[in-house]
């Protein structure tokens, strides 16, 4: 057993200074407690005091050793470490103004690295802070209002839970991760241009005065950037900036930006613009090689002063970032609808696959979806600014033709696309020479062309404003009802120039609206037999806008089985010729079963401009029939038709030349020639002519009838007439012949010329009847007993057609007729034979014929005769078919005919007997009286001196 | 008894340590925030001024009207409260003690029964902005700020511009998933044949996104239209609410016996699906709701007259695909007859085919025409799409062996023909059925491609009848009356220049001329007339059309010594039409039709002799003589 110096064995003085130790233990564990319970009191329920004026003083020694002067109102300080500044104002060392203000900042700060004399920032809050430029007064003009700032620390990383600002009218609410690697510089990377060489020496120097000074410097030189940045925020309504983000630093960073704003309004090229509504969201995912964001941009209107308006803006694109190198991806902007001064365009999108510096001029593409149809395209933008384009889609051309510009023109009502128009093209735009080219295909499908309906239509069109020409080409238009035209339309813009080409099947009526108006007037009476038969046009047009007199054109029209006037034609063609100097349909060829017309029609313009004709010349050949000719003719020929009826198609040639009165200098007559060849009857106004031919010449003011022929009453004649107008008066000069006219159809036709008047006086007294009884009483009173006879006759005539009575004129008439003695007029001479107890009833008349003489109203027969083989009657007799008065004196030399020797001496001597009887007529020619005067004196007398004094008596 | 202690102690030590360690590294409420800075999540606005009050919420991270409808709210219009009511200018104000100490009272301003009331906050601590009356001079308004215990006058557009009626509140789309997010989506809607049936079957179209293309998912996988799609997404994602019936499901068309029409759209990790009810009386619009949502609006009825038809709206229409620079040869055959296109190693393509005697024969195509066909073939889309189904027979739509078929290959040997059946009408289109070899599908496709392409080699012939040698020189030109000699049309020069000759003239027969030397240079038809022809004239249609003009170009070629003399004539009808004329030259074994320019200047010249003659002829001639009295 040991014992120690104080004799207590060493285990119970070791146990003895163990309880005395765990005493002392106790006493420092209770001690602790005590603290720690104080300390946790104080910190549980948060025992704040005023920081004492020796720990307040000492704190602004030691921020103002950093290079900050700081003042506050008041601070507090709490045991949990926080610290609270009222009314706190900070400014750089060195400065005029206070930078930094702010209602409370409050810090809190670790408590274990405090005690070792460590200041470690656990947590800072800046109330209603404000920041401005260290020159200026921040209570005047802040750049920072309302700050809220709300940051942590945990471990590496700062936790921004809220930075809340006003930047002038921006609201900025924002929150993130900052990695303590990250320098700001990244973001706020500003040196400030004079103290670029400042930093190194600052850093160098190690002098916090220095360091501050560049810090001062470079804050200057961020707020700097205010006015800008103002200038930019206070375009913009209501704007609030959302911002989260995570700062790793070394370029790997990642921020959420949205950008909401009410509207925003700048100058854009000179006029005010304003966007509506707008949203702005960049997705930034940076990595130490570069960075890639996604941005989104939504607008709910862009409206500029004559610029298209837009709707519904809506962008993203994809944009990588690699160092100084940017580029873009999948570059997408839609637009829900683009309307300009009327006209409205639907979900617009504009794309680009990739967008960089170098190719940002390439292929970009445009879309747009109009309602039901789509188009699109594809454009590039050359090193001299020059667009190339091409696209392709339909559109509905409404969006067009509603234009406030084409409101006005009624045509374009006429035009409906359902189905829209497809367009296929492309082009080049040259902005420094203001021109372009255009080219495209159009095509159409069941759709209304000047309500014509369409079931295509096609085309290419091709416009260079170098060359000023618009060119639609290989246009082809097929109609719903089956005619299809092709053709072109050149037009040049500059000199108005243009050129129209059509070639194909058309309806004539369904193009009326692009023809004058008597198109419509002629058109309209055709029909075509047949669903698929239309005419065919073959045309070509050049002229000039504005200058119709200049105007060339060639055409060919035909058609087949078309019914016209309600007559059938089984074919027909034209071609038409315009130019300057003439507009002349020729070739013109109607068909109609066999039969046929031809001809030419030509207005001519010596002038070389189609502006008042100098004349129009005609031509025509027809043998078709009258039905045929006014169905053509129209009017005009079916008042020449009424008059002239051709009992078969006669054949025609006519030929004219008519002067325009009122470009006609000379003063020279249209001419006007015809020959008529007509087989068969012809019936002029009731005298009926056969095989009738003749040919005419007309200046209107001098008619000639030439070389007519025709089967007259059964004889053949012929003749010519004259007529001259003068004036109101139309004079006739004319001279006819017809041999062997049958005597009793001549007669007829006669008194069918009488009756015709009698007729129509009587018809309108209503008494037909009588009419009847005495046109068979005259037939039978002079021409009983003619159809055996013929009459030979000529005449010549010449007076006033509107005084016919007064016509002077002459003439031959000779009538032959074996029964001539049994005609009633030479019964009445018998008569007052038989009362000179001559014994006549033996004698035959055979013949009559006269020489006459026409004027006064009065045919002379001056030297009658009558006879037969015995009896011969000769005198002279007058009627005036004026008054219906007849005058005639005959001598009879009952054996005058006979010229034997033997009977010649026995007559000798009766004659001078017969001498003594004169017949004479008196009186109407129906009803003559007969006289016979005995003057035994007259036997004496002549022959010869009798017969003169009949003839001075008459 | 003092170790126990000591444990005791030791024990309470470490528990107030850990306490106080936990409370210093509780970050959680290290500093309490402000009072005014409470988040501005939910807003209250209420008041006499309104019917119904509106409620709207800051929900997962999008503002939302709860009350009176259910709907997304219109950031910029809550956005415009937030602010103005955040940054509120309390410059003008005067305290409410004041306002009592002088004996008012709040009746007098208005505000002790609201015109409105906004109420914001974050629920919890909530802050009360009341609007009363106008004040008596100018245009201003009274306002409370209960935090400020302060009477507020603000501007009356400052009260306007708050009080935002619900149809601006309520944000217009319907869709929250922006268009460029869209991922996938599809209709599901009843199928035709079982529309009249409450429960009928279902079928759903499904596209979903490939990269950057699009492509049916059901109820065949096919190719989408990438443009169709993009469209039918931009008219879908902006489709707006028209208005908010107060109607019930059943009456909206939402019976819950029936399954409704759906669209659904998927996004990046969001899907919405809108179900779409019946049609409102005047049938103009739809009712329709969300999915997840009760709410109950109306739609245009516009926006899906076409979703029936949306399996062929946006189908992919492109029908063959090929790039035209790499194709090598291209057959065209009918009915045994067989065209067919060469390209040479020169670039420059031989047509061969049979003559109209049977003949084979090669010439120079015409590369206008070559160009027009494959641009048509490669520009052709699907006007319809007739049948999907495989290994039907395809002869009752026209397609036999016989039938047109168009082949083309490239240059990679690969080859892609297209048959053409029958002409028919859809919807008083005239189209065409077709199939791709290869495929079952029939199309409809447009009638032109079959008016383009025939067998008739020359239709494809090069369109250059004559050309002279580069170096000829043209020394002289003479068109003339064929039977009479009549010169219409002379020109001559020794070196090929006709200045002096073309000043001569007027300028329309100056372009003529110049249009006619050009021709005799290079001498283009416009096409081939294929008919019986001599040195007469060519036959059409049974009818001898006589050659009526003679064009004779005599030229120089430079040779080696000495130019060589040569000449070229030609043969022309008289003008048939605007557009027809014919023509044949000496060299050539085919009359041709010539082009409407070369017609117009050769007119010039011949014109007037067309006319003239027979009027000429029969001119009319004037009485001989006038009569006299």
């Amino acid at each position: 057993m040991k014992f120690n110096k104080t004799g207590l064995r060493i285990s119970t003085f070791v146990l003895n200074a163990f309880w005395r130790s765990l005493f002392v233990l106790n006493a420092f564990l209770a001690a602790l407690f005590v603290f720690q319970a104080a300390v946790l009191s104080v910190v549980f329920w948060n025992f704040r005091m005023s920081l004492p004026d020796w720990l307040s003083d000492r704190v602004q020694d030691e921020i103002e050793k950093m290079g900050l002067v700081v003042g506050f109102a008041s601070a507090t300080i709490d045991f949990k470490g926080n610290l609270s500044l009222d009314s706190v104002e900070a400014r750089f060392n060195g400065t005029p103004e206070n930078f930094f203000k702010a209602r409370r900042v409050c810090a809190s700060f670790r408590l274990a690295p405090l005690l070792f004399g460590e200041v470690s920032l656990k947590s800072l809050r800046v109330l209603d802070g404000r920041l401005g430029p260290t020159y200026e007064d921040i209570d005047k003009k802040p750049i920072v209002k309302s700050l809220y700032l709300d940051i942590d620390r945990r471990g590496q990383w700062w936790r921004v839970n809220a930075l809340n600002m006003r930047l002038g009218k921006l609201s900025v609410d924002s929150s993130g991760f900052v990695n303590s690697n990250f320098d700001p510089d990244e973001i706020f990377g500003v040196t400030p241009p004079e103290s670029a060489a400042v930093e190194p020496q600052a850093r160098a120097s190690g002098k916090i005065e220095d360091k501050m000074a560049f810090a001062a410097r470079k804050f200057d030189a961020v707020m700097s950037r205010y006015p800008e940045l103002k200038r930019r925020v206070d375009m913009l309504k209501d704007p609030m900036l959302d911002l989260s983000f995570s700062l790793f630093g070394g370029g790997e960073n990642f921020a959420s930006i949205n950008l909401a704003s009410g509207g925003v309004v700048f100058d854009l090229g000179g006029a005010e613009t304003e966007i509506k509504n707008f949203r702005i969201r960049a997705d930034y995912d940076g990595t130490s090689d570069g960075g890639k964001a996604v941005v989104q941009v939504w607008a709910e209107n862009f409206l500029r002063r004559d610029f298209p308006s837009f709707q519904n803006v809506d962008a993203r694109a994809d944009v990588f970032l690699d160092g100084n190198y940017w580029h873009l991806e999948d570059v997408d902007l839609a637009v829900k609808s683009i309307s300009y001064d009327g006209t409205e365009i639907g979900n617009v999108w504009l794309r680009k696959k990739f967008l960089d510096v170098s190719n940002w001029r390439d292929n970009w593409r445009v879309f747009a979806s109009l309602d039901i149809h789509r188009f699109g395209g594809e454009f590039s933008v050359g090193d001299d600014m020059c667009i190339d384009f091409s696209f392709d889609g339909r559109i509905d051309p409404v969006i067009l033709l509603s234009r406030p510009e084409l409101a006005g023109i009624e045509e374009l009502r006429h035009f409906k696309f359902p189905d829209g128009v497809e367009l296929v093209g492309g082009g080049k735009i040259m902005p420094r020479s203001g021109s372009a080219d255009l080219r495209l295909g159009v095509r159409a499908v069941n759709c209304l062309i000047m309500d014509i309906p369409v079931a295509s239509a096609s085309g290419r069109v091709s416009f260079a404003t170098s060359e000023g020409v618009l060119r639609a080409e290989n246009l082809k238009v097929e109609s719903a009802e089956g005619w299809g035209v092709r053709g072109a339309y050149i037009q040049n813009m500059g000199t108005a120039e243009y050129r129209v080409r059509v070639e194909g099947d058309i309806r004539p009526m369904a193009i009326s609206h692009f023809m004058e108006k008597w198109w419509e007037r002629i058109m309209k009476n055709f029909c075509f037999e047949g669903k698929s038969n239309f005419p065919t046009a073959d045309v070509s047009v050049e002229g000039k806008w504005g200058n119709p007199e200049r105007i060339w054109c060639f055409a060919r029209a035909s058609g087949r089985d078309a019914e016209y006037g309600g007559e059938k034609f089984g074919g027909f063609s034209l071609n038409v010729l315009v130019s300057p100097e003439r507009i002349a349909l020729y070739d013109v060829e109607i068909t109609a079963e066999s039969r046929s017309a031809s001809g030419s029609i030509e207005w001519t313009y010596p002038g070389g401009g189609i502006t008042s004709f100098s004349e129009q010349r005609i031509f025509l050949r027809s043998d078709l029939n009258p039905r045929e000719l006014v169905a053509l003719g129209g009017d005009d020929v079916s008042e020449v038709l009424e008059i002239v009826k051709f009992g078969e198609a006669p054949r025609i040639s006519f030929g004219g030349i008519l002067r325009n009165p009122r470009n006609n200098p000379g003063g020279l007559h249209d001419v006007f020639n015809a020959t008529v060849d007509a087989p068969g009857e012809t019936d002029v106004c009731g005298a009926k002519f056969y095989d009738s031919k003749f040919k005419a010449r007309s200046d209107k003011i001098d008619t000639q009838i030439d070389d007519a022929s025709f089967t007259f009453c059964g004889g053949s004649g012929g003749g010519f007439i004259n007529l001259h107008k003068s004036g109101q008066i139309m004079e006739f000069d004319g001279s006819f012949h017809a041999d062997k006219m049958n005597q009793a159809s001549f007669t007829d036709f006669l008194y069918s010329l009488g009756s015709v008047e009698k007729d129509s006086k009587n018809a309108s007294s209503g008494d037909m009847e009588n009419v009847e009884k005495r046109k068979e009483h005259s037939k039978k009173s002079f021409v009983d007993g003619g159809e055996n006879g013929f009459i030979t006759m000529s005449i010549s005539l010449k007076g006033d057609t509107s005084d016919i009575a007064q016509s002077v004129g002459g003439g031959y008439a000779n009538v032959e007729n074996a029964e001539l003695i049994k005609l009633n007029l030479f019964g009445a001479v018998s008569r007052a034979l038989s009362a000179m107890r001559l014994p006549f009833g033996s004698f035959d008349i055979t013949y009559a014929y006269s020489p006459f003489e026409i004027s006064d109203g009065t045919v002379k027969f001056t030297k009658l005769e009558m006879g037969g083989p015995v009896m011969r009657i000769k005198g002279a007799a007058a009627y005036n078919f004026v008054e219906d008065d007849i005058d005639a004196s005959l001598t009879i030399r009952p054996f005058g005919g006979l010229t034997t020797p033997i009977v010649s001496s026995v007559v000798s001597i009766i004659n001078p007997l017969t001498n003594a009887v004169q017949v004479s007529l008196d009186g109407s020619l129906s009803d003559p009286e007969v006289g016979v005067n005995v003057n035994p004196i007259k036997m004496l007398k002549s022959e010869k001196s009798l017969l003169k004094d009949i003839r001075d008596s008459l | 008894m003092r170790f126990r202690l000591t444990i005791l102690l030791l024990f309470a030590n470490i528990a107030l340590f850990v306490s106080l360690w936990f409370l210093e590294r509780d970050d959680s409420d290290a500093l309490a925030p402000a009072a005014d800075t409470v988040p501005f999540t939910v807003l209250e606005i209420s008041g006499k001024g309104i019917d119904k009050p509106r409620v709207l919420k800051f929900e997962n991270n999008r503002w939302r009207i709860t009350a009176p409808i259910n709907w997304p709210a219109n950031l910029f219009a809550v956005n415009r409260i937030r602010n103005q009511i955040e940054f509120l200018d309390r410059e003008a104000s005067f305290s409410l003690s004041e306002v009592k100490q002088h004996g008012h009272t709040l009746a007098e301003y208005g505000l002790d029964d609201p015109a409105y009331t906004f109420r914001y906050g974050d629920g919890k601590k909530m802050y009360t902005l009341k609007i009363g009356k106008s004040a008596p001079v100018g245009d201003r308004i009274y306002m409370l700020d209960q935090s400020g215990d302060k009477i507020i006058v603000v501007d009356k557009e400052f009260v306007d511009s708050l009080v935002v009626d619900t149809e601006r509140l309520r944000n217009q789309n319907v869709f929250d998933i922006p268009r460029f997010e869209v991922s996938a989506f599809s209709i599901r809607m009843p199928s035709d044949e079982s529309a009249n049936s409450i429960k009928g079957n279902f079928r759903r179209i499904g596209l979903v996104r490939d990269g950057s293309k699009w492509k049916f998912e059901t109820p065949i996988v096919a190719s989408a239209d990438s443009n169709e799609v993009d469209a039918f997404l931009g008219e879908i994602c902006q489709i707006s609410a028209k208005s908010f019936p107060n109607i019930t499901a059943a009456e909206a068309g939402f019976d819950i016996s029936a399954l409704p029409t759906t669209v659904t759209i998927e996004g990046t990790n969001r899907r919405q699906v809108l179900l779409i009810g019946g049609k409102t009386k005047d049938g103009t619009q739809v009712y329709a709701r969300l999915e997840d949502n009760p709410t109950i609006f109306t739609l245009d009825a516009s926006a899906f007259r076409n979703l029936s038809d949306i399996q062929t709206t946006l189908r992919d229409k492109s029908l063959m695909r090929f790039d035209i620079e790499k194709i090598t040869s291209l057959d065209i055959s009918k009915g045994g007859r067989v065209v067919r296109f060469s390209r040479l190693k020169s670039g420059v393509w031989d047509v061969t085919g049979e003559d109209s005697k049977g003949a084979v024969v090669t010439y120079k195509a015409d590369a206008q025409a070559l160009a027009a066909l494959l641009l048509k073939l490669s520009k052709m889309r699907v006007r319809q799409f007739v049948s999907d189904a495989p290994g039907e027979n395809v002869a009752p739509y026209g397609i036999v062996p016989s039938s047109l078929k168009i082949t083309v290959t490239q240059s990679d040997q690969s080859a892609s023909g297209l048959s053409i059946g029958k002409a028919y009408e859809n919807g008083g289109e005239k189209l065409v059925y077709a199939r791709l070899d290869g495929s079952d599908a029939i199309f409809g496709i447009s009638g032109d491609i079959a008016e383009l392409s025939d067998t008739d080699i020359l239709r494809y012939r090069s369109k250059i009848v004559e050309f002279l040698p580069e170096k000829a020189t043209i020394t002289s030109i003479k068109i003339s009356e064929k039977d009479t000699g009549i010169a219409l049309f002379e020109m001559s020069s020794k070196n090929g220049d006709f200045p002096a000759q073309l000043a001569k003239m007027d300028e329309r027969k100056k372009v003529a001329a110049r249009r006619i030397l050009d021709s005799a240079k290079i001498f283009v038809v416009k096409n081939y007339a294929d008919y019986p022809f001599s040195d007469k004239g060519l036959t059409v249609g049974g009818k001898l059309v006589p050659w009526h003009y003679t064009m004779r170009v005599n030229y120089d070629v430079k040779g080696t010594g000495s130019s060589v003399p040569e000449s070229k004539s030609w043969m022309f009808s008289r003008r048939i039409g605007g557009l027809t004329q014919y023509g044949s030259c000496e060299k050539s074994n085919v009359p041709f039709l010539l082009p409407e320019d070369f017609i117009d200047a050769l007119f010039e010249f011949t014109r007037d002799s067309v006319v003239s003659g027979e009027l000429e002829k029969t001119l009319p001639a004037a009485p001989l003589k006038k009569t006299s009295k």
